[in-house]
């Protein structure tokens, strides 16, 4: 048994590393690999290639390491606490709100907070009004997917009025904002939340038998002696404030939250002991493969990340669905 | 056996000649009708205009014809502030268009919808769509297409010609320097910037400038980080509001980046972007006029 799960883990892990490797070499500019590796053996370093490898291109991987770290793991705990196999990250409206701060922020210039500021006030309004409808109902699945997805329209039509009264220009900028990049400008941010989202994922790890036990049911998880409501309470309030950090960073990524968790669950089982660990390495490999691959492709331009994880994840996807014997839902 | 078919031909082509003669008449007298017809639209000056473009609506400002102007978009000019708005960007109200009588409808390939171009004319509006404008020269020649059209077109030479002798000063003023290798940052999370088959292109050229991104197809492509600093630019302009609205933000983004040309000078400039957004003759002519200046090094502390 344990080996049934260390060994995927591990070589999860291996993979993780040699994609983080390959994307340090490969980048969005040519750089000779030897360049690379003499800036990234020399800490203290200066020059044109030092300041790219340290400063544009690793900050960058972690990025990608982390959100898709997060995004999986936030997708694990969502499926699991709603029991919902189309759940993820962004299915109780965190991302709806993240980018109506955001429209506001471009496009009507309100707030001091900054760009990031104002997503991430999006997204915990957002999580603050589920919770709210969610707990008058005694925090019901149908109740919080009927209200995350709500709201998520609500969200959307309010950017969409935005959008609507205003110019060109604004829109454009929102539009590529919510496409979602792993480029941020801002390196103490990147590596700020690297940090909080980082340790959030971790902490998330210890509680993984509290998912095993609530992906039984409500019911069936008070039976066991687990207290349903604190813990699903639990589990939202982490699993979109990690959500949020990903998307007032990076934007809106799709279907890595959506794609990785069923691909581990068919890996290593369904419990959670050794799906959650699996499916961030998993998240990350994916995120930071899709990234180096839209920054190669058409390089010097750069294609939007969800584009790739869009295309990637739905083709994947597919095929998972074709092969019924895969399938763990029917 | 040959002769009679050769006969036969002949009779075909005779008995087709005055077919033909009476097809080319009846062409003739089409084509002269139409032409009149034509003619006789363009002669006659519109009284009413319904702009669906805020670019137009302040080329029809410049070139005083507001009080023809009875339709704008919810974005205008200053001068256009107490005029009837028909819609915005993404939707355009057909039937307060329609209510408002309009002899002539301006829209554009850019920024309307082939869709509402096709319903307008289906209703029997007199819609004239606009190109897209690349460069100076396909500004200037909607400037003066606009001009005729509107019945203004004395006013439309002589703004065109004042603008082409001082774009001509300017080109001149860089001319024999050092190009200079500009970055433009349109946006900034993810980085966009813009190619030479845009305006912008076009104006740092004139500017004296060269775009570090001008080789790209795309016309506003979105670029990595990385390549910027590999083509380390002398002079990097950040239009505002796409994406960092302060200019700490934006001249933050790149001043930790030790050894970048653009960072050592001390020359990255931020822009308002009203002066880049609205390609007209006017405009045009003000932005070359800032960003050569920022390009020549001469606009220190913007």
């Amino acid at each position: 048994m344990g080996n049934k799960r260390l060994i995927p883990a591990l070589s999860l892990g291996l993979m993780l590393v040699t994609v983080m490797f390959i994307a340090l070499l490969v980048g969005g500019s040519h750089i000779p690999s030897r360049d690379v590796i003499n800036a990234l053996l020399n800490p203290r370093g200066a020059g044109v290639f030092h300041t790219l490898v340290w400063d544009v291109r690793l900050p960058r991987i972690v990025l990608g390491t982390v959100v898709g770290a997060a995004l999986a793991g936030c997708g694990v705990v969502f499926q699991a606490i709603l029991r919902n196999p189309l759940a993820e990250p962004y299915t109780l409206g965190v991302s709806g709100g993240g980018a109506l701060g955001a429209s506001l922020y471009i496009v009507l210039g309100i707030g001091g907070l900054g760009m990031v500021g104002m997503s991430i006030g999006g997204c915990l309004i957002s999580i603050f009004t589920v919770y709210t409808i969610a707990s008058k109902k005694n925090f019901s699945n149908t109740v919080l997917i009927l209200a995350g997805v709500i709201f998520s329209f609500l969200f959307s039509s309010l950017v969409m009025l935005i959008f609507s009264l205003s110019s060109t220009r604004d829109v454009y900028a929102a539009v590529i904002w919510l496409m979602g990049s792993l480029s941020s400008a801002d390196t103490r941010l990147v590596w700020l939340v690297s940090i909080l989202a980082s340790s959030a994922l971790i902490f998330l790890l210890f509680f993984s038998r509290d998912l095993d036990l609530l992906s039984l049911g409500d019911e069936r998880a008070t039976y066991l002696g687990l207290d349903a409501r604190r813990s699903k309470v639990f589990f939202f309030i982490l699993a979109s404030f990690v959500t949020a950090l990903c998307v007032a960073v990076a934007g809106v990524i799709s279907f890595v939250g959506l794609i990785i968790p069923h691909f581990t669950r068919k890996l290593v089982g369904p419990s959670h002991g050794g799906m959650l660990p699996c499916a961030m390495l998993a998240g990350s490999s994916f995120l930071v493969t899709c990234d180096t691959v839209s920054q190669r492709l058409l390089r010097p331009v750069e294609l939007p990340v969800g584009v790739i994880t869009g295309i990637a994840g739905g083709v994947f996807f597919l095929l998972f669905l074709l092969r019924k014997d895969w399938w763990g839902y029917d | 056996m040959w002769l009679t078919q050769a006969q036969a031909l002949c009779e075909i082509f005779i008995v087709g000649w005055d077919r033909w003669i009476k097809i080319i008449v009846r062409a003739c007298a089409a084509g002269l009708f139409g032409l009149f017809f034509n003619v006789s639209c363009l002669l006659a000056t519109p009284s009413r205009v319904v702009s669906l473009v805020p670019s137009f609506t302040r080329e029809i400002c410049e070139l005083g014809a507001l009080d023809i102007l009875v339709g704008v978009t919810s974005f205008r000019p200053e001068c256009a502030a107490k005029k009837q708005v028909v819609g915005n960007l993404t939707e355009i109200n057909v039937e307060q268009v329609i209510a408002l009588e309009p002899d002539l409808v301006i829209a554009s390939k850019d920024s309307n919808p082939k869709k509402l171009v096709l319903k307008l004319k289906s209703l029997g509006m007199n819609v004239v769509v606009f190109g897209d404008q690349q460069d100076f020269n396909g500004i200037v020649d909607t400037f003066l297409r606009l001009g005729r059209i509107l019945g203004r077109e004395r006013r439309a030479r002589k703004i065109v010609a004042r603008v082409r002798q001082e774009v001509k000063t300017i080109s001149l003023r860089a001319q024999g320097k050092k190009h200079i290798r500009v970055f433009w940052q349109l946006g900034s999370s993810p980085l966009v910037t813009a190619s030479n088959r845009t305006f912008i292109g076009n104006l740092t050229r004139i500017a004296g400038g060269v775009n570090i991104f001008g080789d790209l197809q795309d016309r506003y492509p979105r670029v990595n980080r990385e390549e910027v600093i590999m083509r380390d630019p002398d002079v990097i302009i950040v239009v505002k509001n796409m994406g960092c609205s302060t200019r700490d933000t934006c001249a933050n983004e790149w001043a930790h980046v030790d050894g970048l040309s653009a960072v050592i000078g001390g020359r990255i400039y931020t822009l308002d972007p009203d002066i880049v957004c609205q390609p007209t003759p006017l405009r045009f002519v003000k932005a070359l006029d800032v960003v050569s200046r920022m390009i020549q090094g001469e606009a220190h502390g913007e």
